[in-house]
């Protein structure tokens, strides 16, 4: 979690927000907050629902709990990237923010790229029409 | 608790993720589709 804290400022800067969730208490994760000096919201699965509802719950630990895992959500909420990990570790931060750059500075498609310029056409069916008028060529000797 | 449906596999890119309404550690209740309705979000899972 500190490695997200210390990644948050560049997850914004990407356009991005973050958010933690956990099988803890509010009170534990209040707590949890200001231990680490996290700014962003902690979320409280106590009930293991979403855990469960989101394929991530490790049953055989501490008696049910969420597996390491990190999730980029764009609205809807539809997944632009997953990862999840069996043992305590997860993806480092820096990484959530190399897909969330790259996402972000994918160029949009050129629409004269897409679309023929006039010219073009008008060329083509120019063309089209002088060639279909050329008298057949004679057979080469 | 154990009534809740296990999912065998976490949502893959490209799928709708199921929404959820959670109290956070205020307990103010948050959203998820209110959450990430403008940016991207990143949802960060730990074990507690």
């Amino acid at each position: 979690m500190a490695d997200y804290r210390q990644q948050e400022p560049a997850i914004r800067a990407a356009g991005a927000q973050l958010a933690a969730i956990s099988v803890d208490s509010p009170e534990k994760s209040q707590a949890v907050r200001g231990e680490l000096h996290l700014h962003f919201p902690i979320l409280c699965d106590t009930l293991r629902r979403v855990a469960r509802e989101w394929g991530v719950y490790n049953a055989r630990e501490k008696g049910g709990v969420a597996k390491p895992a990190v999730f980029i959500l764009d609205p809807g909420p539809v997944v632009r990237y997953a990862s999840v990990d069996e043992v305590a570790s997860r993806i480092p931060a820096s990484e959530v923010v190399r897909v969330l750059s790259a996402h972000g500075h994918t160029p949009a498609p050129e629409r004269r790229r897409l679309v023929p310029h006039p010219g073009n056409f008008f060329r083509a069916v120019r063309n089209s029409i002088h060639f279909g008028m050329r008298e057949p060529e004679s057979p080469s000797k | 608790s154990s009534a809740y449906p296990v999912r065998a596999t976490p949502p893959q890119p490209g799928e709708t993720a199921p929404d959820f309404e959670l109290p956070d550690s205020t307990g103010a209740p948050r959203r998820l589709s209110e959450l990430c309705s403008t940016n991207p979000l990143v949802l960060v899972f730990y074990r507690g």
